[in-house]
């Protein structure tokens, strides 16, 4: 059986899996109320996010070592999905908030380094998708990813180092999760890294195919012919 | 699009559908009166599911420009791979 096939057949079960979870089997948090259910694809998102931008920060690394235009094409995927992910932390984040907190943004420091590091890779796509095919765009591209990749850190330790209102449940000394709550966080957290990785190489396959035809272009080119 | 494509597309859609029917398949109690809730009660259901909506959409909508793309690509990819091999026997 391909393998593609069966963890895209597990991927569905677990999202299908993955909201029964969320909305049906885990309580309804005390203080918050339903809102909180936002909880268990909020955070697992943020998580896709950082993977996306570890692999283009991995994939930025290898192309500046070996040049070799796969490790870019990595690179570029592992971005696009950081930033779609990012982006749906960005907008669920507010939606949480404005129930939870009474205001839709506060200027505080998870949010506010979350923000930037979004907005670096931003940068990145940007620089990479309109800055030419040059070989110049691309290493310096790699270069920009490779310095914003460390923001993840901090974003993830905001909370404990600067405080703020963001909540901190799986930090030491905090009361954590119920078993339910946990069961259901677990299942949404592996079902979105497992959908994440899919769409990472399928993401990854095209942008391979995408220099493929752009070769082919040049080759044509080069032989006289109009491509 | 590809059948991979189509596949993940396919079951991504499939996954999604299947929500409403969870929550259709509940036994609800019997309802002998209508009484309004709060506004921020209200205020929360309203977020709740457009959250999930905006998450949905945005991984729909980014599965559905990959699988456009990559369909787009295999084409060009066919059409440039024969008109190589075309010209390169016309040199020959």
């Amino acid at each position: 059986m391909n393998v593609r096939l069966a963890l895209t057949a597990l991927a569905t079960i677990g999202v299908v899996a993955g909201h029964w979870l969320a909305f049906d089997f885990a309580p309804v948090e005390a203080q918050m109320g339903v809102v909180q259910k936002i909880f268990y694809f909020h955070v697992p998102s943020a998580m896709a996010c950082y993977a996306g931008f570890i692999a283009c920060c991995i994939g930025s690394l290898a192309y500046l070592w070996t040049r070799k235009g796969r490790w870019d094409a990595l690179a570029l995927a592992g971005a696009e999905l950081g930033l779609i992910f990012g982006l749906i932390v960005l907008i669920t984040g507010p939606l949480w908030a404005r129930p939870a907190w009474g205001v839709w943004w506060k200027w505080e420091p998870r949010l506010t380094s979350m923000a930037l590091l979004v907005l670096m890779f931003s940068a990145y796509w940007v620089l990479h998708t309109f800055g030419g095919s040059g070989e110049g765009v691309r290493r310096f591209a790699a270069a920009l990813a490779v310095f914003a990749t460390p923001n993840i850190y901090f974003v993830h330790v905001a909370v404990e180092k600067w405080k703020g209102m963001h909540p901190e449940i799986q930090n030491k000394g905090s009361g954590g999760l119920s078993p339910d709550m946990r069961t259901a966080f677990v299942v949404c957290m592996v079902v979105l890294l497992l959908l994440f990785g899919l769409l990472l190489e399928q993401r990854y396959r095209m942008h391979l195919q995408s220099r493929l035809v752009a070769a082919l272009r040049r080759r044509i080119h080069r032989i006289g012919g109009d491509a | 699009m590809n059948a991979r494509s189509r596949r993940l597309c396919v079951a991504l859609v499939a996954s999604l559908l299947s929500v409403p029917a969870l929550a259709w398949a509940q036994n609800p109690e019997t309802v002998t009166q209508f009484v309004g809730s709060s506004d921020l009660d209200a205020m929360k259901y309203r977020h709740l599911w457009l959250a999930y909506g905006v998450i949905w959409l945005l991984i729909m909508a980014f599965v559905a420009r990959t699988a456009r793309r990559q369909s787009e690509l295999k084409k060009d990819l066919d059409l440039l791979s024969s008109r190589v091999d075309d010209m390169e026997k016309n040199r020959e």
